[in-house]
């Protein structure tokens, strides 16, 4: 089921995606890399030169104490940054399979379709369970009420939650707990066939059960898609990351494979963040 | 103990206190309540003797007219303005708000926008029924006319309508914005499928709000729209007679307090009626909106 809407034919899409933007090869090392990303909010700066890479199929967990920019860092690699008055990016570029996605012939909204984002707090949209999850769908493409019941279903299970939701489809999103609503904005995410998964913190207002469920979830997605996850936790990250981002005060403090940061960090500070005895 | 007033068990006066301020939220409280029951029950009393099928279903009749009959047209009469007002109004009212509230750029501009409107609301309906003698009656050359009345009426109704939704619609979280954004989809679909949902019943309150005004407001129809008699059904280039115009005119020309009270009394039956339409749907509507 997952791969039937996985492969759907890119040229459904709506609005036309730039052509370097739609679905490449995926032999190219990073997904997702910035390079000297710098943004503001109004005057005040928060990120500098920020350089990361996001290798595909792989989770990379981005790490600092609460301010230091993690947030405004993963807004701005799917451009949804913009969407906050005031702030912006003021130099560098994200570059996904070597697309620079601030080029101005790149339509914001198709990059936000093929990188989705999940923020911290879940916020079902004002419909019914079924309805959250063709949100996007309705816009991007045209299907048959066969193919968007089979994507309802395939999203569904997917997240873990078909089996829990599956009598209450058309009930009212905000009935579910946080737990679920927050899978269901990743069941809704899914169901826009992403490449990219952003994840802003998803388990910092949940359960410990529905934060090892999110977990679990995130180990089985990257088999299909390029991950990035914004923790301050640093048992969550051990879990999940294959690489590792640790930030401090709007820059990269080190970077690597999660096992080489974790085990031998090059920086002092980053050697304190990591034994808990910073933010 | 007992010798330390502090811990006396008995406070006479704290309870008198307490009492009194009891009292006192209740009597404030029940104003609210008797003061619709107290006018409608007023208007009942007085209006009794003429209220009957006939006198919602007949024109007026006698010498002077209204003596006897009914009150028909006036019911239609208001009926045509208030929907011609309404169909104006709501749409551009709405359209109005989701422009400021959604796509207007500058925080100054939407400043002053909202200063206007709310200048606009102040403004009082004589001046409106001026304008609207003036520049449609006159000046387009509408006549008087149930579309001059009902366009004078929109305009009173239009800064109500734009300043409830502009509300409305300012209330709803922000980071359902953000995320429904996110999604990669375009403003309009948002504001549609995502934000509307959760502001029609904000929308719908202040709609009914500005419709009751302008329903219960004789001025601004006075010189834009009412006659005293009319004789076929209301079409929307002649004259019609409405409520308020026919209450007004009953009275000032003294001729027949009974039937006044029994028009005020059709006239705040109907604005009832309306209102708790718009409860219903709005409780329906915010059901929907969650
Ligand atoms: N909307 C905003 N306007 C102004 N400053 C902001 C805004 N959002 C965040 N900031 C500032 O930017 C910095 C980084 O914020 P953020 O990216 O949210 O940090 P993190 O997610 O790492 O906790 C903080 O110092 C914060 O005060
Ligand atoms: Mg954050």
């Amino acid at each position: 089921m997952t791969t039937q809407f996985r492969s759907m034919p890119a040229t459904q899409l709506r609005p036309p995606l730039v052509p370097a933007v739609t679905r490449g090869d995926a032999s190219a090392a990073a997904a997702l890399h910035t390079i000297d990303l710098c943004s503001s909010y109004g005057d005040r700066g928060v990120l500098t030169n920020v350089s990361i890479e996001c290798p595909v199929q792989q989770v990379t967990a981005i790490m600092g104490p609460s301010g230091c920019g993690k947030s405004t860092l993963v807004k701005a690699l799917n451009r949804t940054l913009e969407l906050t008055p005031g702030a912006r990016v003021t130099g560098g570029g994200v570059f996904f399979r070597d697309q620079d996605l601030y080029a101005r012939e790149v339509d914001n909204r198709a990059v936000r379709k093929v990188i989705g984002i999940i923020h911290q707090r879940p916020q079902p949209f004002p419909m019914s369970i079924e309805e959250n999850v063709l949100f996007g769908v309705r816009f991007h493409q045209r299907l048959t009420r066969h193919q968007r019941h089979d994507l309802v279903e395939a999203c569904l299970q997917r997240t873990g939650l078909w089996t829990e939701v599956r009598d209450r489809l058309h009930q009212p999103a905000h009935q579910l707990s946080g737990g679920q609503q927050q899978r269901l904005c990743l069941a809704r995410t899914l169901a826009n066939q992403p490449e990219v998964l952003l994840m802003d913190e998803p388990c910092s207002s949940l359960d410990p059960a529905s934060t090892e469920r999110i977990e679990q979830l995130v180990a089985e997605l990257k088999r299909d898609y390029t991950i990035v996850i914004v923790t301050h936790n640093v048992s969550q990250a051990k879990r999940v990351a294959d690489r590792v981002v640790l930030m401090m005060e709007g820059q990269v403090l080190e970077q690597g494979e999660a096992e080489q940061v974790f085990d031998c960090p090059r920086t002092t500070a980053g050697a304190d963040f990591l034994a808990g005895r910073i933010g | 103990m007992a010798s330390n007033p502090q811990w006396r068990l008995h406070q006479p006066r704290a309870l008198l206190a307490e009492r009194l301020f009891v009292a006192g939220a209740w009597i404030a409280g029940s104003m609210g309540f008797l003061l619709p029951v107290a006018i409608i029950g007023y208007l009942l009393v007085n209006g009794i003797g003429v209220l009957s099928w006939e006198f919602i279903s007949a024109p007026p009749r006698g010498y002077p007219l209204g003596l006897h009959g009914g009150i028909l047209p006036a019911i239609q009469g208001s009926l045509a303005v208030t929907m011609v007002a309404l169909g104006v109004a709501f749409p551009l009212a709405v359209a109005s708000a989701i422009y400021l509230a959604e796509y207007a750029e500058h925080p100054r501009f939407v400043a002053i926008m909202q200063f206007l409107a709310e200048c606009l609301a102040a403004v009082p309906a004589l001046l409106f029924g001026v304008l609207g003698y003036g520049l449609l009656v006159v000046q387009f050359g509408l006549g008087i006319s149930a579309l001059a009345g009902g366009l004078t009426l929109a305009m009173m109704m239009y800064p109500v309508i734009l300043i409830g939704s502009h509300a409305a619609l300012q209330s709803v979280d922000r980071s359902l914005r953000e995320s429904a954004l996110a999604m990669g989809v375009s403003r309009a679909y948002v504001i549609r499928r995502a934000l509307l949902p959760r502001a029609w019943p904000g929308i719908i309150a202040a709609t009914v709000l500005a419709g009751s005004h302008a329903v219960g407001s004789a001025v601004p129809v006075l010189f834009t729209a009412a006659v005293v008699q009319t004789r076929s059904a209301p079409s929307l280039d002649s004259p019609v007679m409405t409520l308020p115009t026919h209450l007004f005119y009953l009275v000032s020309e003294a001729v027949s307090f009974e039937h006044a009270y029994g028009t005020a009394f059709v006239l705040l039956v109907c604005l009832l009626f309306a209102n708790t339409c718009a409860l219903v749907l709005r409780r329906r509507l915010r059901m929907r909106g969650e």
